[in-house]
């Protein structure tokens, strides 16, 4: 280490409220190789210790949580408990006053490389309608196998949370621990991290003076606590669950096991933030980091999502000390939201759009579309020293894909020739009519994937059209979802208006000339490049458009 | 009210072996059982009573490790028993056609300043262990048959459970190490209500359920906490320590429960081991055997009738050895062993210290191999093993009337024997700590057997080992100005040995034969012995 890094671990060590004197409650060793690990930092998720030379720990812990968790050091990994969890965690199990034994063991390994796979609102649930579970093997496992073979480096999963949905917990006889198991059963490559989202709480705890606590007692027992990091690659990585469930009693839909409306806002709780503090005091302030929720920060406007704006603020102020703040990844939305805030400038608002689409609730044989109308897939990012982090979205289909560009002419011929359309402009008059038109040699681009000061810009003929990011709705969602409400193919409510934050509209000229769609970033590289003849066919299936993996 | 449903069963799990799911491994809580299936699941409502789930380790197989000492096993129950949580194991193949185990006893370690036992165990022991495994033909495990510290000295020393797993891992001990739960692994600051199980609560955080099994090769181990702890007012004074400490012998229904269900699923045929730290079975030292456990041996007997092979106990605590047997419960075959510590490492530093019973210190080791009877050798610190030890009480009385120290002991315990009696004349003491059921001492002088004046005896090694080393000693006793607050060694109103037989003979000089034969008649050991017989306490020859 550094000596400068020393020197601040030292008087970060200093300030921490840690036991290393006989007499904690808490201690045990950490291994590798069966040689003790030094400097390995363990918590309870309230004292950060350090392991010492012959790679002890030795704290004094309220034991509040009910768990010790070892911060897998850089260069290191933990096996795993079964193929899929990583073993960073463990109960602790006696009274207060009972010392209590819990060592770790630590792998070596090389992640000068890695890969860092983020799944979000997989919502797994054992629904025969939607056949999820069937889904998720055929369409997203295969991505992840594929993913993990062919990383340059170690690969890690982390579950943005919504893994299964508490709606369903008790209905469908699938809950967390059967999500775990499902994982197990079918070889899920791991290790795979995980925080908690609001449908991951049990929904049939309400009443009790900590609802929030009681109900995550599930997922915390397949996941682990609810705040941890790990260091891996030269980065830190945080999760955290930031979203408080209240589940008031008697309200909300009625189902089976629902007890309560599982009102569940985002927001962490104090110690939460109070143990962040202590984690970072140790995290010298070159280092990368990157955190995990489930409800993202930001919204693409920049304003906060509704976290408490002292929580925000105490955020910012931790990150403000790194020369890169702090990437905030999140699901919740079932969209992709890239943000940045003046007001929060160190906090970099990374969301993923739903692994499950939108809960896999798109029609069987159709394509599997997020929320926004993207298609579904999985976000990872390439990690390299002393280099910036490389964002991919691999498709369950067609490879990567970071928009979609609508001839409107095809669109507006598919909405005047759909019956359930013409239904829910009546019932739902605030959703664009795209067979009207006015929308006539309208192209629309849905680059899900904007960033902040990403700019989009088309062309015909080598003349740069005037385009505006309307915010209008995309088709293949509307006949995803609203479509298939209609005709009664979904057992849900239809959305009464859709507006997606990152689709430009552009006016061509003529309906056959080709057009050039050009994204750049905000320092003006151009990020992708494609030219399209036309007309564009619309096919919102996906029936016609084939997988780019035979076997699918 | 809080309501997590449970489905189907609030402990739930799978097994991994190899990475693989393994189907048929019984998984317990210490109440019920359960298989996992085909997917290596495994499911069952528990009441959580005793807080932990176990896997009883198939054949063939080893619990993974993570500090490379204890074997993972076991885990905590941690959620409330309307909670539902799971626990999986994982374990990794082994070839065990051929393994051994080493059955170290009574280690004592306590840290005391005095005794230095921990650098003693560390010169001694460890080595010992590294050189038996590393010479092994197959695995080697090591199961300890109880006291592994001494709960008078957890608050003085700052030594208890806890840091003596710390010590043993620090020691990179060369095998999988279990202990099981002896009197002296309790928390000697608890007493009361439920005591027992109470003072028991590092052990097991330690070492883990106070019952449990483990299948190697072709044998069923079992571990067993046959103490049942009391800690009642009164007894030696130590800081922090609540009572007596002391206890009795024997098991609860709940763990008899267990037993007998655990043994119902396994087949006829196998050799079924126990290891708890008391024996069942004893010899007085009058040679008369007992049932240590009272009317339990009985149940225990009936559930060993099963077996083709009977139970064979393994034990601790009586530092001795002790093999026994009773025609009462001909199902039970008793293997106590002496104290590894060497009567608690109290015995001078650079002498070849005895145990309890005048035997040279060291431990026990089995080698198993797949359809052989396994096979028994008892591996010391240093030198040979020798399985008894020919006194000339003519010499020895000599050595007792020349010692001021043995003087002092006689002072202080009138009723101990004295050599230097002039009744010992011509006396020959045979100390056969080795005696297996059956076997027989004979000594003879000119070809005629002589004929056994008595089987109450001393062993004169064990007396000028400790005795006399400590009867001056300030370490003797309670020393409060110095921080100790235990005396390091009580002089017993007796010591006698278990396997003492001593003959007269008709002269001083006489030669002698000893032969001992098994109870099938054939011959085991056969010594001429020269007289005047030298007599040396260090036992270095």
């Amino acid at each position: 280490m550094k000596t400068v890094y020393r020197l601040f671990l030292g008087w970060a060590v200093m300030c921490l409220a840690a036991s290393v004197a006989y007499g904690g409650n808490v201690k045990g060793r950490v291994l590798c190789d069966g040689r003790p690990v030094a400097g390995v930092k363990i918590s309870d998720g309230y004292i950060i210790t350090l392991t010492g030379e012959d790679g002890r720990y030795d704290m004094m812990s309220t034991k509040k949580d009910g768990t010790v968790f070892i911060i897998t050091p850089e260069g290191y990994t933990v096996p795993t408990k079964d193929g899929v969890r990583p073993d960073f965690w463990q109960y602790l199990a006696l009274p207060v006053e009972q010392e209590e034994i819990h060592d770790f063991v630590l792998v070596r390994q090389n992640q000068d490389k890695y890969r860092m796979i983020l799944p979000a609102d997989v919502h797994l649930a054992g629904d025969a309608r939607r056949d999820i579970l069937t889904r998720f093997k055929s369409h997203a496992l295969p991505l992840f196998k594929q993913l993990h073979e062919e990383a340059p480096g170690a690969v890690f999963t982390t579950d943005l949370g919504d893994f299964t949905h508490d709606y369903y917990w008790y209905a469908f006889d699938f809950r967390e621990m059967e999500g775990l198991q499902f994982y197990q059963d079918i070889g899920f490559p791991g290790p795979m991290y995980a925080v908690s989202g609001n449908h991951d709480h049990d929904p049939s705890v309400v009443s009790v003076p900590d609802v929030d606590w009681e109900a995550g007692w599930m997922q915390r027992d397949c996941w682990g606590p609810n705040r941890y990091s790990a260091d891996i690659g030269g980065d830190h990585w945080i999760f955290l669950d930031n979203m408080y469930y209240i589940n008031n009693a008697g309200k909300g839909k009625k189902g089976k096991g629902l007890k309560g409306d599982r009102k569940c806002p985002g927001r962490f709780r104090p110690e939460q933030l109070d143990w962040l503090e202590k984690d970072l005091a140790l995290v010298p302030p070159g280092t990368r980091l990157f955190m995990c929720v489930h409800n993202p920060l930001l919204r693409a406007s920049g304003r906060s999502s509704g976290i408490p704006a002292e929580q925000m603020q105490r955020i910012e102020d931790l990150a403000s000390r790194y020369q890169y703040g702090v990437t905030v990844f999140a699901g919740h939305l079932h969209r992709w939201e890239s943000a940045e805030s003046e007001e929060y400038p160190h906090i970099h608002s990374r969301c993923m759009a739903g692994t499950s689409g939108d809960m896999w609730e798109t029609v069987k044989d159709s394509k599997v579309v997020a929320g926004d109308g993207s298609d579904a897939g999985l976000a990872y990012y390439d990690f390299e020293k002393g280099q910036e982090p490389v964002f991919h979205f691999a498709t369950y289909k067609y490879g990567e894909r970071a928009y979609r560009v609508y001839d409107m002419n095809e669109v507006g011929k598919a909405y005047r020739n759909e019956p359930a359309i013409r239904i829910q402009q009546q019932k739902y008059p605030l959703h664009k009519d795209y067979g009207d038109s006015q929308y006539k040699n309208m192209v629309l681009v849905n680059y899900w994937h904007q960033k902040p000061g990403d700019v989009v810009e088309l062309y015909e003929k080598g003349r740069k059209l005037r385009g505006e990011n309307s915010m209008l709705e995309d088709p293949t969602y509307i006949f995803a979802w609203n479509v298939e409400v209609i005709k009664g193919n979904i057992d849900k409510g239809a959305h009464k208006s859709n507006s997606m934050p990152y689709v430009w509209e552009f006016v061509t000229r003529s309906a056959k000339t080709p057009i050039t769609l050009v994204i750049k970033d905000k320092d003006g590289n151009i990020l992708h490049q494609e030219t399209f003849t036309r007309p564009i066919p619309f096919d919102p299936t996906g029936k016609s458009e084939p997988s780019i993996y035979p076997a699918q | 009210m809080i309501a997590g449903q449970a489905f189907g069963g609030n402990v739930k799990g799978r097994i991994l072996a190899d990475g693989r799911p393994l189907e048929g491994v019984w998984v317990s809580d210490g109440e019920v059982f359960c298989r996992t299936d085909s997917r290596g699941r495994y499911e069952f409502d528990s009441s959580k009573k005793f807080g932990v789930v176990f896997i009883e380790t198939p054949s063939g197989y080893v619990p993974d490790s993570r500090d490379g000492l204890r074997p993972q096993f076991w885990q905590y129950l941690k959620l409330p028993v309307n909670r539902e949580e799971i626990h999986d194991f994982k374990l990794c193949s082994q070839d065990q056609s051929h393994y051994s185990v080493l059955l170290p006893a009574d280690l004592h370690l306590n840290n005391d300043p005095r005794k230095k036992d921990l650098q003693q165990f560390a010169s001694l022991v460890t080595p010992l262990a590294r050189r038996l495994a590393s010479d092994a033909s197959g695995p080697v495990f090591t199961f300890h048959l109880g006291d592994l510290t001494q709960d008078i000295f957890w608050y003085e020393f700052g030594f208890n459970e806890a840091e003596c797993v710390r010590f043993l891992q620090d020691q990179r001990w060369p095998t999988l190490f279990c202990s099981v739960m002896g009197n002296h692994d309790h928390d000697g600051a608890i007493s009361g209500e439920d005591v027992d199980w109470r003072a028991g609560w590092m052990q097991r955080d330690c070492w883990g359920p106070d019952r449990w099994a483990w299948n190697i090769g072709g044998e069923h181990w079992i571990f067993l906490d046959n103490i049942i702890y009391k800690n009642e007012p009164g007894g030696i004074p130590g800081p922090r320590i609540a009572g007596s400490q002391n206890y009795s012998h024997g098991l609860t229904d709940s763990q008899m429960a267990w037993l007998a269900q655990d043994l119902s699923h396994v087949s006829k045929d196998t050799r079924v081991i126990l290891c708890m730290h008391c024996p069942v079975l004893s010899h007085r030292s009058s040679g008369e055997t007992y049932a240590v456990m009272g009317h339990q041996t009985a149940a225990l007997d009936a559930l060993a009738a099963q077996f083709t092979h009977g139970f064979t106990v393994f034990s601790g605590h009586l530092h001795s050895f002790d093999f026994a047997a009773m025609p009462e419960y001909p199902n039970i075959r008793q293997y106590t062993l002496p104290a590894t510590s060497g009567e608690q490492w109290k015995a001078p530093r650079g002498i070849i210290k005895a145990e309890g019973d005048g035997s040279p210190a060291g431990m026990m080791m089995v080698d198993f191999a797949a359809g052989e009877e396994p096979a028994m050798h008892f591996e010391t610190f240093a030198g040979q093993f020798t399985p008894y030890r020919v006194y000339d009480l003519n010499v020895v009385g000599k050595a007792y009337a020349a010692s001021k120290e043995w003087k002092a002991v006689k002072e202080g315990r009138p009723e101990r024997i004295d050599y230097s009696d002039s009744k010992w004349k011509n006396c020959v003491l045979v100390n056969y700590w080795y005696y297996h059921p059956g076997d027989k001492v004979e000594l003879l002088e000119g070809g005629i057997p002589l004929k056994l004046v008595t089987r109450l005896a001393e062993d004169p090694t064990v007396v000028f080992q400790k005795d006399t080393q400590y009867v001056f000693s300030d370490q003797s006793y309670p020393n409060p100005k110095a921080g100790y607050y235990v005396k390091f060694h009580n002089i017993q109103p007796r010591l006698f040995i278990r396997f003492g037989y001593v003959f007269k003979t008709s002269s001083a000089k006489t030669p002698l034969t000893l032969r001992i034969t098994g109870k099938d008649g054939a011959l085991k050991y056969e010594q001429a012995i020269e007289r005047p017989l030298p007599f040396n306490p260090s036992l270095n020859d």
